[in-house]
């Protein structure tokens, strides 16, 4: 498996089939999940693919019986599965806000001189 | 108003009315079909490898977004989000290209940064394939860069063995010739043992090798085939008269070798071999007792051999055997035996 330009965009698919890892998805079903259009999820799946994050294979249906053409389906394989929740993890710990500035506590009352 | 004009009236109406069906069911088929149409463009700037399978993935998934607008849009709105899916698409080709053009660049040349590029490319995309396609294919992909590494290995030792015919060796040693080839072909017979047999030269490998030489003669190779007869009757069969016009009109040069020919000192030596550019020499060894007539087109071993010694031998072979022979239309105005 290869590296991977994880951009925000290539995050929020990742995210989508952490949703529920073994389950295979359909193009459509990205574009409504993450509401990128076309254009923009489909050279996401192909670097995904390409790197190994992801497995593409036609769904196993009979296309005469369905009445329609076998569709598409993408999941992650293992390593990009492990890869994805690595690199989410990663990204949650830099974005994670710093913690709240508390006031110093001052060692000595006020007004008062050593 | 008579009844006649009545009737006339209501006749062209129902004609009307079925026109305008006929051609508003036109022009929805047409319309319905704007989206496929830029799929199939779309497709078209992606490499061909790849064609087909986006193709097939991206038609099903607009079948799909369209199946689920079916029942509650009216068609243009199903026009309207098709064409948009379809349109995504095609943006989406051009970044797809786009990124697969910037990855894999093509060699510069035998040596240097190209060449290492290429096989870091072919490095990353294996270990990519390994995690995701199934065991028999990574066993493929392991048995074919043992092989090619294998290859380049004895290249670089002088000589390479293959165990049977390797036609894509034949093939791209033929396309990528620039000065010169040369080639013996020893003939064989049919099981009558009278009659030449051709099949190789009917085989889809010859058909392809023959269409390549064609093309590096066009560009100004020379290709040079010497025929070794094993019976002296077929300098004049048909069969091998037919092949030689062919092979002479494709403008390779042709010349047939008979057994009485045969340098008394070359004798021992006769074997199929090409000679790729005075710079790499390809045998092919058939079985040593053949059963059967046709047992010699069937090579049981390859070879490449870099060595300039064994090649500046063969050459020396070709040329010897090729000034002993004469061309094919000296010999075949004579009739043939029995015909």
């Amino acid at each position: 498996m290869s590296e991977l330009r994880l951009t925000l965009a290539v995050v929020q698919v990742l995210r989508a089939f952490l949703d529920d890892v073994g389950q295979p998805r359909y193009g459509y079903d990205l574009m409504r999940q993450t509401g990128f259009p076309s254009g923009k999820l489909y050279p996401i799946l192909s670097r995904l693919h390409r790197a190994g994050w992801l497995v593409r294979e036609n769904e196993g249906v009979d296309p005469a019986a369905e009445g329609r053409p076998a569709r598409v389906v993408y999941r992650l394989s293992p390593d990009g599965a492990a890869a994805a929740r690595g690199e989410l993890a990663a990204l949650a710990e830099q974005l994670r806000p710093p913690e709240p500035v508390r006031p110093i506590r001052r060692l000595r009352p006020q007004g008062r001189s050593a | 108003m008579s009844g006649a004009a009545i009737l006339l009236g209501v006749l062209a109406g129902v004609v009307g009315v079925v026109i305008g069906d006929l051609a508003s069911s036109e022009i929805r088929g047409r319309l319905d079909r704007i989206p496929y149409r830029l799929i199939q463009f779309a497709a078209r700037r992606l490499d061909e490898t790849s064609r087909a399978d986006a193709t097939a993935e991206w038609t099903a998934e607009l079948r799909a977004v369209l199946r689920q607008h079916a029942a509650d849009t009216v068609p243009l709105a199903r026009l309207l989000i098709g064409t948009r899916f379809a349109l995504g698409v095609v943006r989406a080709a051009r970044t797809i290209d786009r990124d697969l053009r910037s990855v894999v660049k093509p060699p510069a040349g035998p040596t240097g940064t190209g060449l290492a590029t290429t096989l870091a490319e072919v490095a990353r995309t294996a270990s990519s394939l390994r995690s995701a396609a199934p065991p028999l294919v990574t066993d493929l992909v392991d048995a074919e860069l043992a092989r090619m590494s294998a290859l380049v290995t004895q290249l670089h030792a002088g000589c390479a063995t293959y165990s049977g015919e390797d036609q894509d060796w034949l093939l791209a040693l033929a396309r990528n010739t620039r000065t010169s080839l040369d080639a013996t072909s020893i003939t064989t017979t049919d099981h009558t043992g009278l009659r030449y047999d051709g099949s190789f030269w009917a085989s889809d490998l010859a058909q392809r090798y023959l269409l390549t030489q064609r093309q590096i003669i066009a560009s100004g190779v020379p290709v040079r085939r010497l025929f070794i007869l094993d019976r002296p009757e077929l300098a004049h069969d048909t069969a091998l008269a037919r092949l030689c016009r062919h092979q002479t009109q494709l403008g390779i040069q042709i010349r047939l070798l008979a057994p009485a020919e045969v340098p008394p000192d070359r004798l021992g030596q006769l074997t199929d071999f090409i000679i790729f550019d005075h710079a790499l020499a390809y045998e092919t060894l058939g079985p040593a007792h053949p059963t059967r007539c046709t047992d010699r087109d069937h090579a049981i071993s390859t070879r490449l051999y870099l060595d300039p010694t064994q090649i500046a031998d063969r050459a020396r072979l070709f040329h010897d055997l090729w000034q002993a022979a004469t061309p094919p239309t000296t010999r075949q105005h004579r009739p043939e035996p029995g015909a």
